[in-house]
């Protein structure tokens, strides 16, 4: 967003910011009990087991709050971690609530890896939360959600 | 099929132990098998469906990537510059097509 854009849009952003504390609250709940759909759930299972992901804020995913065109979503993750040889982020799995196909991507890292952080672009079919699942070499498995905004369908335009 | 154009910000030096920024991006329609064409006929997925870095003959980094990635996949990550050497790029394509290309680093 641009500096004008910003400065003019500051009651907005209030606003936007308070529903997103909102939606923030209720995603607590939500992780404490289950995943929003099914298909989420299913593919989780195939991906972790049984493990139970613990939300945690280690994880930062950074998405716009919204976006007029789902085809090309700016997103990026990172797990504020140490990547020594003998703790580090195996795998960082990104799933999408309401899309047609509910994965993303998955990112693998190795300790050379050296920080656990990788960038793309994602298609987002409507409003929904874009979740991430974060494998450490521990065995747990830590996890966030983020709400986004999309005026337009992503996977069916151009 | 057009072979796809690939794009690789890499630094060519870096100090040992420093963590180096790479950018690619692979020129790819990435069609979900979602869309139709203008016949109304359903377009067959053909995606990119992995990404790979090689660095010194060590995986480095490793992307799985599904229908929800946009268009010309655009992959930003990082890794820990060792040794001078080579750095490798691979895309596997559906079909089993693999595109590939090569930097050079020299750690300093």
């Amino acid at each position: 967003m641009n500096k004008k854009q910003a400065s003019s849009n500051l009651t907005r952003r209030s606003a936007l910011l308070a529903a997103g504390a909102l939606v923030l609250s209720r995603n607590g709940l939500f992780f404490s009990t289950a995943w929003a759909s099914p298909e989420v759930e299913k593919e989780l299972e195939g991906l972790i087991g049984s493990k139970s992901p613990e939300v945690s804020p280690r994880l930062k995913i950074h998405l716009p709050e919204y976006s007029y065109d789902g085809t090309r979503v700016p997103f990026s993750v990172e797990v504020e971690y140490p990547m020594t040889e003998y703790d580090y982020v195996k795998q960082v799995h990104v799933l999408s609530e309401r899309n047609p196909f509910p994965r993303i991507a998955t990112f693998l890292f190795t300790p050379q890896s050296g920080r656990a952080f990788a960038r793309t672009r994602i298609r987002l079919a409507m409003s929904q939360n874009v979740i991430v699942v974060a494998e450490l070499s521990d065995g747990n498995v830590l996890t966030t959600s983020k709400w986004i905004e999309v005026t337009l369908n992503g996977c069916i335009e151009d | 099929m057009v072979t796809p154009t690939i794009r690789v910000k890499s630094p060519t030096e870096a100090k040992r132990g420093s963590v180096v920024e790479i950018m690619t991006l692979i020129s790819h329609p990435m069609d979900t098998g979602l869309r139709k064409d203008k016949q109304g006929k359903i377009i067959p997925r053909h995606i990119i469906n992995k990404f790979l870095c090689v660095y010194n003959d060590e995986l480095v980094f490793k992307a799985e990537l599904h229908e929800a990635i946009s268009s010309d996949p655009l992959i930003q990550f990082n890794f820990v510059a060792e040794q001078s050497g080579t750095i490798e790029f691979i895309w596997h394509e559906d079909g089993g097509q693999v595109y590939t290309t090569t930097r050079e680093l020299r750690v300093l």
